[in-house]
């Protein structure tokens, strides 16, 4: 199936980069946490504290984080990587530094983009969390 | 011309459901997406549940030859999420259609039928002395 049909409306996001063709076969979290091999669709959250993640704060993200958007139920809706962060005017001129994510948009595709620039904190309540592996340490 | 025909299928593929069903990750994400999207609310605006299930039934019954013709599908499917909890019948219906075309059909109706628990009204006596 040609997925890629049904993406016109995501020229809206003009600061994210489109990094890979489109492909059903995996999702944001297939990308996150299972390379890419497949669909993950239940809750990731288990994985997180299984694996020993630690939640930071934005300030403290840095590249090799995942993030993790969650709805205002706090229900994970999706995840990403964490690739650099990056110098944005927010309001006559005061700057700020955001991460800067790379991820996978559903069924489209892998896309780099400031971590607001995104479908998923369109929804009002919707909050990114990142998280670190400080070191391996499964349950 | 019928009512059905005249938003017809093609016409609720709209560009916003179009997105919703090509970037959901979940099928929660899908399911909130689409409600809030007017494909939804004309379909809610101008067909009964019952002629819901039946043009939900009727795409489901042709294989689709693009992701395009999964779309007014799951808007149906969606748009069975405001469907009267107290309507016996159309709930039968609604847990009768076979979903297994739509990838997420099954997990996204047992989320609407979940919301959809009917609320039970009951009747307290008023005890208008005060107990001594």
């Amino acid at each position: 199936m040609e997925w890629d049909q049904l993406g016109k409306t995501l020229a809206r996001f003009t600061g994210a980069e489109r990094v890979s063709d489109a492909c059903p076969v995996y999702n944001c979290h297939g990308l996150t946490f299972g390379s890419r091999r497949t669909q993950v669709t239940h809750s990731v959250l288990p994985i997180l504290k299984e694996d020993g993640f630690d939640p930071i704060s934005e300030k403290d993200a840095r590249a090799g984080d995942i993030v993790i958007y969650s709805n205002a139920r706090g229900e994970v809706v999706h995840s990403g990587f964490v690739v650099a962060r990056k110098s944005v005017e927010i309001i006559m001129g005061t700057q700020s530094i955001i991460p800067v994510i790379w991820s996978k948009w559903g069924k489209s595709y892998e896309m780099i983009h400031a971590v607001g620039e995104c479908p998923y904190l369109e929804e009002e309540g919707n909050y990114p969390t990142y998280y670190r592996l400080q070191r391996w340490k499964p349950a | 011309m019928s009512l059905i025909a005249s938003i017809g299928p093609f016409s609720l593929a709209t560009d916003s459901a179009k997105e919703a069903v090509l970037v959901a990750n979940t099928p929660t994400f899908l399911l909130e997406r689409l409600r809030k999207d007017v494909a939804v609310q004309t379909v809610l605006d101008n067909m009964t549940g019952a002629e819901i299930v039946a043009a939900l039934r009727d795409a489901l019954a042709r294989a689709p030859r693009g992701p395009a013709e999964l779309v007014p599908a799951y808007v149906y499917l969606v748009a069975l999420s405001s469907a009267d909890p107290q309507d016996r019948e159309l709930w039968k219906q609604i847990s009768s259609l076979d979903l297994s075309g739509l990838e997420w059909g099954n997990t996204i109706r047992a989320l609407i039928s979940a919301e959809a628990v009917s609320t039970t009204a009951l009747e307290f006596p008023v005890c208008d002395k005060p107990r001594t």
